[in-house]
């Protein structure tokens, strides 16, 4: 790097009047002797001075007029947004279906850890099988079937087939699944 | 309520203290003070006036919408710029994104796009000062944004480099830099222009 390029770092500092004494002695001093740094500050003084004599440029007559006219509608804007925001249907109801839907997967996921409720199976009773064990007598209520097809399924030393009309021991069918694995055909 | 019979001027900070506090004559007063100043960088920045209009209203709305978010820590202007400034940079960015269309399909009568014709170009033909800033004009629009900025806010606008970091949010010594390169190329481009001086 040449004398001068390494002068120009001082000459922008000397164009915002940044130096000081012997500093700003110096480049004076090298401006007098150096015609090409000498040419190079003069374009540079002239071209901050022609940015600081810039034409300003002002703003129309109207401008405040236009900026309260936007403030109004602004205002009236937010103000009508008070009124009627969040629309229902736009906020509410996708909420509630969504909130929906989390319930329903949370409940279908929880109920398949639950004890199978026979009560609320849906399941039609046609045949009841009794089942004794630790001194619960419980009823399975199975699905319609045939007692003989039931019976090859399930051999009788594991679930014995009650008549077809009989009782309910337990209504409790928590215990039954605690107990014992349901029937499901 | 702003006592505007006082003559000791009020600062800036304490007419926004006073919006804050709902007076709206304040800022009336504050958007006085700053629309010409506003829109004289804006312009310098931009290179269109109807787009540097724009950015002025919007600057003023987004005061008006946030002035609770003032705090007397910076300078006002230095808020007020630093808002202005970073929407004629995304105004910037938006021109980029858009199609661009061709000088030529832009009739003359445009004042914004109006170029020299070859004749005035030359060092002779160059004697109308409006004619000049058109041209230097032209010279900075061409910057790159981080050049033009420093530029403008420095030599235009006159603010120090204290100022000047603290609106563009960048060290004393990137702007000092930055600006020493943009007067650079500026330079470099105008050299017919100043060598007449």
């Amino acid at each position: 790097m040449s004398h001068c390029e390494r002068f120009k770092e001082k000459l922008f500092k000397f164009l915002d009047n940044e130096l000081e004494g012997a500093a700003k002695e110096e480049v004076l001093q090298h401006l007098q002797s150096c015609s090409a740094c000498e040419a190079f500050y003069r374009q540079m003084h002239s071209l901050k001075q022609r940015l600081h004599d810039m034409k300003p440029v002002k703003t129309p007559v109207s401008f405040q007029i236009v900026l309260r006219e936007r403030i109004r509608r602004e205002k009236a804007h937010r103000k009508g947004i008070g009124l009627s925001y969040p629309p229902v249907s736009r906020i509410w109801v996708p909420a509630i279906a969504v909130t929906a839907l989390v319930l329903i997967a949370a409940l279908f996921l929880f109920r398949s850890f639950l004890p199978f409720n026979l009560h609320e199976s849906g399941i039609d009773m046609s045949l009841l099988v009794p089942k004794e064990g630790d001194g619960i007598r419980i009823h399975y209520v199975i699905d319609d079937i045939d007692a003989s097809d039931f019976h090859e399924q399930y051999p009788s030393d594991s679930f014995p087939i009650a008549l077809k009309d009989s009782l309910f021991v337990d209504d409790s069918f928590s215990t039954v699944h605690e107990l014992y694995q349901p029937v499901r055909f | 309520m702003v006592d505007t019979t006082n003559k000791k001027k009020i600062t800036d900070e304490e007419l926004i203290a006073q919006f804050q506090n709902g007076d709206q004559k304040a800022f009336d007063i504050i958007v006085g003070r700053y629309k010409d100043p506003l829109i004289n960088f804006i312009y310098h920045f931009l290179g269109d006036r109807i787009d540097a209009e724009d950015v002025v209203q919007e600057t003023f709305l987004r005061v008006y919408r946030n002035k609770h978010l003032y705090r007397n820590i910076a300078k006002f202007s230095t808020w007020i710029y630093t808002i202005a400034s970073n929407l004629a940079k995304t105004e910037l960015r938006r021109r980029r994104r858009r199609r661009l269309l061709p000088l030529s399909q832009i009739g003359f009568d445009d004042k914004d796009f109006e170029l020299p014709d070859e004749e005035m170009q030359t060092p002779e033909g160059i004697v109308d000062s409006e004619m000049h800033n058109q041209i230097i004009q032209h010279e900075i629009d061409a910057l790159p944004v981080k050049f033009k900025e420093v530029v403008v806010l420095r030599d235009v606008q006159e603010f120090s480099y204290e100022e000047i970091s603290q609106i563009l949010g960048i060290p004393i010594g990137t702007v000092k830099s930055r600006v020493n390169r943009g007067r650079l190329r500026l330079q470099k481009k105008l050299k017919h222009l100043l060598e007449q001086d």
